[in-house]
């Protein structure tokens, strides 16, 4: 019994080996993680809010290009696509950030997560009633102005836990940089954990690593709870309201199925 | 902005002339020809379906009639080239369901037009928020979100973010249809006086008692058509054609 306990333990918690590998996670790995994590989401975010308009078009063959991006990259492994994006890219003469392989890394990631991103966003904007542009631009709004100070606002509450999810699997997936090979100081979390392990013959560094994770991805969680709390989702009631029930923001994620055109026209 | 020459009172005249539209196989407005004359109140009924709604919002084009033309005052806002926003920020419209902006507060769902469109600064837009407020009742409301307040209470929040654009006309889509019966009259009688006021006013509704009482004319519309018009005690008490008849006889004035 208690053999069985020390053998457990001296394969996930070897405090010889903790002592030893959380350091180099901290001082090295954690930091090289983050860089990654924001450079992808940064990317991931911009690749999806454009996808996402591209998406809402009234051209279908505008419409047609950003359902191209995101069924081919929704719909290929990640590691294909950073290989073919990290290293094709350099390899093909496409040498856009010379030999930085962060940027690379970066780009890959983020075109593979905005395209999730883009449909999130998509969604979330689809998901506000059509009453809504009405009374933009009922009131004279461009559709730009009510893109801007009435759908995006509640769009992004709407959106955000799904938005949480994803910015979460951004910070998982640049595990996935090792693919394209990293100098010792460049190591990221998952590198370093694989190194120690290989060199120590244990698995007790990826416990590490996964802890490491860990304390990246549940503050996240958590600050965006409470995020989505004060903004004020769920509070008051209406009163004395009979058949207003499509003025509710619908809870992600729901799409009107009547909802065929969102745009009535904007400034002529 | 589109103010006629000459004229003192921003209120405006509607003219539709040979206004037709079909969704689909489905005429919804045929031949529609009728003169509102500048400051009266107009009452739209008939039944479900007889393109009531429709002819509203062909006036500040959230719908664009398949042919025929619509004036408001001197400008025709089915030019097909005329800026839809600038059309828009002089007809104000108020819907069914409110469509209030639930992210905001009520004073902000008042400003947000002044602020962005009329460009007015945020301390004028607030100001002229508080002033409409103040003027349909709700000026404690102020600060209330939407989804605190009562369904009569949204609707009269959605009057006032419509008459802080300092609108020419004014149109409002079975405004009380979506309310609990006890909080319609909060609302009609905001809507009651305004009547009184220089505003051109086309209120689509079932409130027989209200088009009795405050229009000055009566369009009963069924399959798209103008069957009767005029004022109300002619066409709700005296009604000649046998549509209107039966109409009124389902519905108890």
């Amino acid at each position: 019994m208690s053999i069985g306990v020390t053998r457990i333990a001296d394969t996930f918690f070897d405090l010889r080996i903790l002592q030893r590998v959380f350091p180099q996670l901290i001082e090295t790995g954690l930091p090289n993680t983050l860089i990654l994590s924001v450079g992808a989401m940064a990317v991931g975010l911009v690749a999806g809010l454009i996808f996402a308009l591209v998406l809402l078009s009234k051209r279908p063959w505008v419409r047609a290009i950003g359902r191209t991006y995101v069924n081919i990259f929704r719909g290929i492994p990640h590691i294909v696509s950073i290989y073919i994006i990290g290293e094709g890219l350099p390899l093909a003469g496409i040498s856009i950030f010379g030999s930085n392989t962060y940027l690379y890394a970066m780009l890959a990631i983020g075109i593979v997560e905005g395209s999730y991103i883009s449909e999130i966003l998509r969604s979330g904007i689809r998901g506000i009633a059509k009453g809504q542009f009405e009374a933009g631009e009922g009131v004279g709004m461009t559709h730009s102005q009510v893109m801007r100070h009435v759908i995006l606002p509640q769009a992004a509450r709407n959106i955000l836990p799904a938005l949480t999810g994803q910015l979460n699997l951004v910070i998982k997936n640049t595990a996935l940089v090792f693919l394209l090979g990293l100098g010792v100081n460049q190591r990221e979390l998952f590198s370093i954990a694989q190194d120690s392990s290989s060199n120590n013959a244990s698995l007790t560094p990826f416990v590490a690593a996964g802890i490491m994770y860990l304390a990246i991805t549940l503050p996240l969680s958590y600050f965006v709870t409470r995020l989505d709390r004060r903004m004020g989702r769920g509070g008051g009631r209406v009163r004395g309201v009979s058949k207003n029930r499509d003025f509710m923001a619908p809870d992600f994620p729901t799409e009107p199925l009547e909802h065929t055109s969102m745009s009535t026209g904007g400034a002529g | 902005m589109i103010q006629e020459a000459g004229e003192t009172s921003l209120t405006s005249d509607i003219r539709f002339e040979h206004v037709s539209k079909s969704f689909g196989r489905r005429r919804i407005l045929d031949d529609i020809n009728l003169l509102l004359p500048a400051g009266t109140t107009t009452c739209l009924i008939g039944p479900s379906g007889s393109g009531k709604t429709t002819l509203l919002r062909c006036v500040n084009r959230l719908e664009t009639p398949d042919s025929g033309r619509i004036f408001v005052g001197a400008i025709e806002v089915t030019d097909p080239h005329i800026p839809l926003s600038q059309v828009r920020s002089e007809i104000g419209i108020v819907f069914q369901n409110f469509n209030l902006f639930p992210h905001l507060s009520a004073a902000d769902n008042v400003s947000l037009g002044p602020r962005v469109v009329r460009k007015l600064p945020q301390s004028e837009a607030t100001e002229e928020a508080l002033r409409q407020l103040e003027r349909v009742g709700l000026g404690q409301f102020a600060a209330s979100r939407p989804l605190q307040l009562s369904g009569g209470q949204q609707q009269r929040v959605a009057i006032a973010r419509a008459l802080a654009m300092k609108p020419r006309a004014l149109l409002f889509d079975e405004p009380t249809s979506a309310l609990d019966p006890e909080l319609v009259h909060e609302v009609l009688e905001v809507m009651e006086d305004l009547s009184r006021e220089e505003i051109t006013l086309i209120v689509a509704t079932h409130e027989m008692r209200f088009a009795q009482r405050v229009a000055d004319n009566v369009v009963f519309l069924d399959g798209g058509q103008i069957v009767e018009q005029g004022p109300p005690q002619q066409v709700l008490t005296s009604p000649t054609s046998t549509r209107l008849k039966s109409f009124l006889s389902r519905v108890n004035l």
